[in-house]
């Protein structure tokens, strides 16, 4: 028996000896239902026929990508390629000087690819030297007889090993360098391109299986160090889509069964032990015994996840998520030339495409404001909507530098009309420069913030890893810091609510508002749209929130394109996603919420309020959060009412320092008493008596007082204020308690 | 008699609420009644049908068809003779809608005819119980207050003859049974 060169598979298998004769067997009597491990096949190999050649020293044969052929290549300067079917037919191809060692490679360094089919060499890589700095390739045999040369199946890519003890990766659109691998401990290595392409395992003398994961697409497969315990472990990761499109386990399988094996299987020039046989093992697997003998059995395990050993672990990429690209909120897709530019509780704006250029039209929900149209000639993609107007915005192209546009609501407003371009003829000088970790990805601004979402770092294993930052009308940045969205999705939309409440709304449907408290500031879910959806494939595109309702459109899938002219916005009340609460929600979570909403409407107000002595403003405001006030003491008293009578003696407390009016305390003892909760009531009553000191001065009392100033009435009689402090009433605030007299007029 | 007409009908209908989406920005309105608003578009408001059709006539509005004005359910109800979910109203609501707002309801024809049917129909069934009209009492379900109004003179007359008659043959009982 002569040694066995080279085992290659196809859909024949091929053998070369050191007899110069070339075994081709077919496979045949597959036979699955014997009594072993189902994750081998045992083959049955028919004798197909031979050929002798004039390989006088180790020559080599070469897989083509189409089944029939096999080249085997001579030590005389020539690639025989061999149709397998037919051994008569032969052709040669021409080309290397030296002796060919492999198909493609010889002595010398150089590379060849052929064509098969035209017998013609496509591209020939020469040697080059080390010190090259062009990213040409560097190809030369780390040893001469041990340039290895490997072909993906597909036909697409090849592998080398290269000088410096690294494996390229060609690619077969223009033969260029499509990867490189590596660089692994041992000069003698060799690696086999796996059918897939998702992992390169490779061999070197000290018999261990160098972990090399994925170096071209984003997979997760590590393969575990093997010690020579005989075990080769791999850890399949996840599935991805790769431009390949194979499966993970027939390449691990396939080449489990032939290339997986353990040992060396260098073709070196020592000495060749003369015993050597084909030993056939329980697994049925057919390997070479060449200069080391295994130590006992191999087995190889197909799936046998453990754990790598992380100091092995070469290259190893964790689960690619891609970063989310930039949006602008209340763009909608393409629809047959239109689409949606903004869309918010303003109004829509939307382009439509013609010829030579798009026309933007611009509609009002308010119909007492007039609708417009723009000529659009710089195409814009970008734009917002506000009270004030319109801007849109432009990328470069091949006419235009980046440009943006201004346009008032109103003609005869005091704003005028704008152009700008960002080139270096404009003449503006910017006004500052803000650094980010990473891209922008939305932004969105009301009257008197600005609120920018961007990536703090790069997306990893389903985390956006979103920050923001929140700027008042100042350019003062008010709040740095995170923005939480559920795991594993993706940021849909970004606005303010009326009230000016910051918002967020992520690919899962729960919509997120952004607390503010003095000198804090959290995100919380306002709403769940997916208990609402339940099974329906619906998408809710967000529009806006207006007090107590997040207004949206409903449609099938979130690119959807949205319908000309506007549709319908449906009205979502807002609740709070509690745990275990009914789809009606409970009384518990609207106090909640009514607090919650109360609590920022009285804290944006004292924040963006300009002019603090505008009594209209304020009085309005007044008259609004008193009313509020009274309907959350409302549901207040039913909630004690609940607790006084389940007897949560310090629920009902709690409730009770929530409350907003002296009579609501008062009524909150009552029922106290009622329930025979004595302790609560004590407790309540002095509350009341240090929140009096504090809380209840009575702005309303003071604003009634402020209208009335200076009024006359009807008889003659003028009332007058003045502003005096008393000390009765401690004030945390500075406007002073008015003293209000009747004078009668003479 | 006291007749009711059809006209004082639908001025007493015209306090129910509807929904209307507002197309116009407006202020509070401090009315007599009540106070609605602020309006702010594109969010919809509870008003009375009146104040709903005072400005849909100014088109500073757009009213919302109810939720049992719509095709399939008047079908629906047609073909199961449940009428149970018909307002009490029904008639005069969208007899008033449908004059008003014709451009805001879709298939506005469809419907008029749906609810002629139906109408038509509950004063078959009315006929077919006028047999069971006796001296105490009526059972008729689901009676809108335009079809009380209708067979209101009708019933009552009945009602009253049939008393008077239903008296005089107790009269003549007891006659007869005092002449013995």
């Amino acid at each position: 028996m002569s040694t066995i060169y080279e085992i290659i598979t196809h859909s024949t298998l091929l053998t070369t000896g050191s007899d110069c004769v070339i075994h081709i067997l077919k496979t045949v009597n597959i036979d699955e239902n014997r009594d072993c491990d189902k994750t081998e096949k045992k083959f049955d190999f028919q004798y197909h026929r031979f050929l002798s050649t004039s390989i006088t020293t180790k020559g080599s044969l070469i897989a083509t990508t189409s089944s029939e052929n096999e080249a085997i290549a001579t030590d005389e300067g020539t690639i025989k390629i061999v149709n397998v079917e037919d051994i008569t037919e032969i052709a040669e191809l021409l080309g290397h000087r030296a002796a060919v060692n492999t198909a493609s490679t010889d002595i010398e360094g150089n590379l060849r690819i052929w064509e098969t089919a035209s017998r013609t060499c496509v591209k020939k890589f020469e040697y080059l030297s080390a010190n090259t700095k062009l990213s040409k390739l560097l190809i030369k045999a780390s040893s001469p007889n041990l340039c290895r040369i490997s072909w993906n199946p597909t036909g697409k890519f090849l592998a080398a090993s290269v000088i410096n003890k690294e494996i390229l990766i060609i690619e077969d659109e223009n033969w260029s360098e499509y990867a490189r691998v590596g660089p692994h401990s041992e000069a003698d290595s060799q690696g086999y391109l796996s059918y897939s392409l998702n992992f390169i395992p490779k061999y070197g003398h000290d018999k261990t299986v160098i972990n090399q994961c994925s170096y071209t697409n984003k997979r997760e497969l590590e393969i575990s160090r093997n010690e020579y315990e005989g075990n080769l472990n791999i850890v399949i990761g996840e599935k991805e889509e790769n431009p390949l499109k194979s499966k993970e386990e027939e390449a691990v399988k396939i080449n489990q069964h032939i290339q997986f094996l353990p040992g060396s299987i260098s073709l070196s020039d020592e000495e060749v032990d003369d015993d050597n046989f084909i030993e056939e093992n329980d697994c049925d697997f057919l390997y070479t015994e060449l200069k080391y003998r295994p130590a006992s059995k191999q087995r190889v395990s197909q799936f046998h996840t453990i754990k790598p050993r992380s100091s092995e672990i070469l290259n190893c990429e964790p689960k690619g998520t891609e970063n989310q690209s930039s949006f602008q909120p209340g763009k909608s897709t393409i629809n047959s030339g239109r689409y949606y530019l903004a869309f918010n509780l303003i109004g829509v704006a939307y382009s439509v495409e013609q010829v030579t250029h798009s026309t933007i039209h611009v509609e009002f929900h308010d119909k007492c404001i007039k609708s417009f149209r723009i000529i659009d000639n710089y195409k814009y993609t970008l734009s917002a909507l506000g009270n004030s107007g319109l801007i849109l915005a432009s990328h470069s192209n091949a006419a235009n530098p980046p440009t943006l546009f201004f346009r008032p609501v109103n003609q005869h407003s005091m704003l005028n009309e704008w152009l700008y371009h960002f080139d270096k003829e404009s003449g503006e000088e910017p006004e500052g420069m803000m650094s980010l970790t990473s891209n922008v990805v939305s932004m969105v601004g009301n009257d008197h913030h600005l609120l920018i979402v961007y990536h703090l770092s790069a997306a990893y294993q389903d985390n956006q890893n979103l920050g923001f930052i929140l700027l008042n009308n100042s350019r003062c940045c008010i709040i740095k810091d995170e923005l939480p969205i559920s795991s594993g999705s993706q940021l849909d939309w970004i606005g303010f609510s009326e009230e000016g409440i910051p918002l967020s709304y992520d690919s899962n449907g729960i919509l997120r508002g952004l607390i503010r408290e003095v000198g804090f500031s959290y995100w919380t879910p306002l709403l769940d749209t997916s208990l609402r959806r339940m099974e329906k494939e619906e998408y809710y595109w967000p529009v806006g929130v207006f007090g107590e309702n997040f207004m949206t459109v409903i449609c099938k899938h979130k690119n959807d394109p949205l319908l000309f002219p506007p549709p319908i916005l449906m009205e979502i009340p807002i609740l709070l996603p509690f745990l275990n609460m009914p789809l009606s929600g409970t009384l518990e979570e609207k106090y909640h919420r009514g607090l919650l909403l109360l609590s920022q409407m009285e804290f944006l107000h004292n924040e963006t309020i300009n002019t603090p002595n505008n009594r209209i403003i304020e009085s309005t405001f007044n008259s609004k959060v008193s009313k509020m006030e009274k309907n959350l003491d409302k549901i207040g008293l039913f909630l004690e009412m609940a607790t006084c009578k389940a007897g949560k003696s310090q629920r009902a407390i709690d409730i009770c320092h929530t409350l907003h009016s002296e009579a609501s305390i008062d009524s909150a003892i009552k029922l106290a008493l009622h329930h025979r909760l004595n302790s609560v009531a004590d407790k309540m009553s002095l509350i009341k008596k240090y929140v009096s000191k504090t809380k209840f001065l009575d702005q309303r009392c003071l604003n009634k007082a402020y209208e009335n100033e200076n009024k006359t009435l009807s008889n003659g009689m003028k009332i007058y204020s003045e502003r005096n402090t008393t000390t009765n009433f401690k004030c945390n605030n500075s406007i002073p308690s008015p003293e209000i007299g009747i004078l009668k007029e003479d | 008699m006291n007749y009711v007409k059809e006209e004082e009908l639908a001025f007493l209908a015209e306090n129910e609420l509807i929904i209307v989406a507002p197309t116009v920005k407006l202020p509070i309105l401090y009315l007599m009644g009540n106070n609605y608003g602020p309006f702010q578009p594109p969010l919809k408001e509870k008003v009375p049908i009146w104040l709903a059709i005072l400005l849909r006539n100014r088109n500073k509005c757009r009213i919302v068809p109810p939720e049992w004005m719509k095709v399939e359910k008047l079908s629906d109800m047609l073909t199961k003779k449940n009428f149970k979910s018909l307002p009490f109203q029904y008639l005069e609501i969208s007899h008033l809608l449908l004059g008003c707002a014709t451009a805001d309801i879709p298939n506005s024809n469809t419907i008029l005819t749906l609810i002629r049917e139906i109408y038509e129909i509950r004063k078959a069934t009315f006929r077919a119980k006028i047999k069971d009209l006796n001296s105490d009492h009526m059972l008729i379900e689901d009676l809108g207050m335009m079809e009380i109004n209708e067979f209101r003179p009708f019933v009552t007359t009945s009602f009253n003859h049939i008393r008077k008659l239903n008296d005089s043959y107790k009269k003549k009982d007891d006659d007869s049974d005092s002449e013995f």
